[in-house]
């Protein structure tokens, strides 16, 4: 047995085809053994639907290595936060007056980067129900200093630098008493903070980054009574526009993580899809081959009947009307399709096989019928099942992809499809996130070539009339 | 002297869409124990729809399927279906089918193959029954470790042992050899006719040997069945036929043998052998027959009994 396995494997490594397809298949089957073991799938659908976990990630970010391609270097997210010690933070307390603090965290770092950020959060965390007046100041390189703000913080407190309109209306008539004009375009908050403040800002064309070292103070006025147990932090995240791998989407997820952990889905949908199947209708036709008269009849026509069902509405209808997980989408998927076409050929094929003389010779000694369906006829069709099966698993990863872009299905699952539905409804080709519509395509198109280079080499084997001289 | 299988005006229609096939039409013999029959036709003269009339191994589009047939003093067409697979077919008589080289699954092993008459006839455990064949394999001179090769890698001569191997298992009385030599080359088929004349006489089995082979027949059998158009047309020890047969069907059969030293001019029959869709009237053989007579065109032929149980279907001796 292993002796024929080895010899067919050998054979089959001889058409470099298959070599190609196995090795795309295999590194699919590990990308997916890695996603099921590190990572429970059931905590991957919880983390990808969450909004907070992924509330420090840029938004629509391109995979980082983007940069290793460009001449212009996009800005990874920046993170600083005073609860951790790192360097480039400092927490000191100053005394103002009698009585009265000052709770000062700096933050201090290097933009190296020639676009700029996306966006920018200052976050503000205190522990006291007292409300407190905290100050921001922005210094950028060269000393340039500005106020960003007074705030009264009470608890928690997110402030969204790049929305604030009234530093941008200071900004603005600072610079026309500077420069002695306004920019011809409407200046962004991000660019403002982060700009070579020179005509060239005048210019959305020529407006450079002032690459150096930015400072972030913030100030929180604290009474003697809280001294020592207020506690003031902040976080201040500066969002690059690439991110990971994969880079991220409109709810700053990840992409690499749909990516990994749809591989699995992709692959267990397919073939279990495929695999069960193409066995149930073989199955189903060997009985309707083999006993004939009525049962025959009744196979063949709720076959016909099945055969001109429209496939995707019922599908669609399905859906509408009840809450489908991707596991039940793949029972229905199963359901509606076996008995399918398959039956009618695969019949045509045991009708052949029944007159074969050991089957004959088998009903002469009496062996009894479900016997001679499985152990007879069944087996001798199945070297032409086995590519038949290989080549229809990305049919049904492809199905998957497609019924997902058509909204069937959980929309909380974590599949290849659901990724191109949401890249499809952000309209991301027309934005310029190509990288969001071709990482999961890629991915499709390369299980679908995997399986159909396999496929079809083991047709050309297990099939000798397809054999090439 | 026992009768082991009796028939007695059995008839086998198929119905098709031309019409009826008439290919056993009133069929009647008697075998003793320990006695070999050889029925010899030509192809398409319904030798083998007789064979498998005799077991109930009926296609679906049977039209008539009467008669009586007794085997071991049992009427067994009084039978059910599953009462005939259970105590006759293969406990009885089993058959090695036409194109028996190919009647093994390619995808199970000899031995187990070998058993499943056993498992399903004698409800023997797997383990006793591969044991059973084992014995069997070196019975009909297989070397025993075959039983875990499969059939791809038996040469013909080697399958066909093995099939006649799977009709002897169970040790039935009666054994139908359907043309059982007529893949095989001559060598092959020499070794393969001497197993089973080695079989008759250690097993004490009876043959229902078909075929259209005259000097093959004559190797194993004691009585002749000639066959045409569905009915036998002479019934006759063998001794006897061969040195002076009766019908004029079997003389010219006999005729056309080709023979090795002799310098003589094979004969053959003029004609071919009638449709079994609309066999002509009266004598089937009267289109083709030398001596055809006026009543032989018009009124088929009775049995004409020439001793106890020889018979032929003639008008040529009606009249003496």
């Amino acid at each position: 047995m292993i002796k024929q396995l080895t010899a067919f494997a050998r054979e089959l490594l001889i058409y470099r085809s298959a070599l190609v397809g196995i090795i795309i298949i295999t590194s699919l089957i590990l990308l997916s053994l890695y996603a099921v073991i590190t990572v429970p799938y059931e905590e991957i659908v919880r983390k990808w639907n969450s909004i907070e976990i992924w509330e420090d990630f840029p938004r629509n970010a391109m995979p980082s290595w983007i940069n290793i391609f460009t001449h212009r270097k996009l800005p990874e997210t920046i993170i600083l936060d005073s609860r951790r010690k790192e360097l480039g933070i400092n927490k000191t307390i100053i005394t103002i007056a009698s009585g009265k603090y000052i709770l000062r965290i700096l933050f201090t770092f290097n933009y190296i980067y020639d676009d700029f950020p996306s966006e920018i959060i200052l976050r503000l965390y205190s522990n006291t129900t007292k409300q407190t007046t905290t100050q921001i100041t922005w210094i950028k390189p060269g000393e340039i200093e500005y106020i960003l703000g007074r705030k009264l913080l009470r608890g928690y407190e997110s402030y969204y630098v790049s929305s604030d309109e009234e530093f941008l209306k200071k900004f603005n008539a600072n610079l026309i008493s500077k420069l002695g004009s306004k920019p011809n375009y409407d200046l962004s908050v991000n660019i403002a903070l982060f700009a070579k403040e020179d005509p060239s800002i005048l210019s959305r064309d020529t407006v450079e980054v002032s690459k150096g070292e930015y400072r972030v103070i913030v100030d929180a006025l604290i009474g003697e009574e809280d001294l020592g147990r207020a506690q003031v932090d902040a976080k201040l995240v500066v969002y690059g526009k690439v991110y990971g791998v994969a880079g991220t989407d409109h709810r700053r997820r990840d992409l690499a993580l749909a990516l990994i952990w749809g591989a699995p889905i992709a692959l267990a949908f397919g073939l279990v899809a495929s695999i069960t199947i193409t066995f149930a209708q073989m199955f189903i036709a060997a009985i309707s081959a083999w006993y004939g008269k009525s049962l025959d009849f009744v196979i063949q026509r709720i076959t016909e009947i099945f055969m001109v069902l429209p496939f995707l509405p019922i599908l669609l209808m399905i859906s509408y009307f009840y809450k489908i997980t991707i596991w039940t989408l793949l029972a229905v998927v199963i359901l509606l399709s076996i008995f399918g076409s398959g039956v009618k050929n695969y019949r045509a094929m045991f009708l052949q096989i029944k007159e074969i003389p050991y089957i004959e010779a088998a009903i002469a000694y009496g062996t009894s019928s479900l016997r001679i369906v499985f152990r007879y006829m069944i087996p001798k069709i199945l070297p032409t099942i086995i590519p038949t099966i290989v080549l229809s698993v990305p049919d049904f990863v492809f199905l998957e992809a497609v019924l997902a872009l058509l909204g069937v299905g959980d929309p909380r699952a974590v599949t290849w499809g659901r990724v191109l539905e949401d890249a499809a409804r952000e309209a991301a080709l027309y934005k310029g996130y190509y990288y969001w519509i071709l990482e999961p395509s890629i991915l499709l198109l390369l299980t679908a070539l995997g399986f159909a280079l396999l496929g079809l080499t083991l047709d050309k084997i297990l099939n000798p009339r397809l054999r090439e001289m | 002297m026992k009768t082991i299988l009796n028939i007695k005006d059995l008839y086998l229609y198929y119905r098709v869409r031309a019409g009826l096939v008439k290919a056993v039409d009133g069929v009647s013999l008697d075998l003793y124990n320990d006695e070999s029959l050889a029925v010899l036709g030509e192809s398409g003269s319904g030798k083998s729809s007789f064979a498998r009339a005799i077991l109930r191994l009926l296609p679906k589009n049977v039209y008539r399927f009467e008669g009586s047939i007794y085997i071991d003093g049992e009427d067994v067409m009084k039978l059910s279906d599953d009462e005939f697979n259970d105590r006759i077919r293969w406990s009885k008589i089993s058959m090695v089918p036409q194109a028996s080289m190919n009647a093994l699954n390619p995808v199970i092993k000899i031995g187990e193959q070998l058993a499943e008459p056993l498992v399903i006839h004698r409800n023997m455990n797997k383990s006793d029954a591969l044991e059973r064949a084992r014995e069997m394999l070196k019975f009909v001179g297989i070397p025993q470790e075959f039983v875990d090769r499969y059939p791809f890698e038996l040469s013909g001569g080697m399958r066909q042992r093995v099939v006649i191997a799977m009709a002897l298992i169970t040790q039935p009385s009666i054994v139908i050899l359907d043309e059982p030599t007529s893949a095989l080359d001559v060598l092959t088929q020499a070794n393969i006719m001497n197993l089973l004349k080695k079989i008759k006489i250690d097993r004490k089995v009876s043959y229902v040997f078909i075929t259209h082979d005259i000097a093959l027949s004559s190797e194993i059998s004691d009585r002749i069945a000639v066959m045409y158009a569905g009915q036998i047309v002479e019934y006759n020890y063998a001794d006897k036929f061969y040195k002076e047969p009766q019908h004029p069907y079997s003389q010219l059969l006999l005729s056309s043998v080709p023979t090795l030293r002799e310098d003589k001019k094979i004969k053959f029959i003029p004609g071919e052998p009638p449709s079994l869709l609309s066999p002509p009237p009266g004598c089937r053989f009267h289109p083709r027959c030398p001596y055809a007579m006026d009543i032989c065109r018009r009124e088929e032929p009775p049995i004409l009994y020439m001793d106890g149980h020889s018979y032929v279907r003639c008008w040529l001796y009606a009249k003496r």
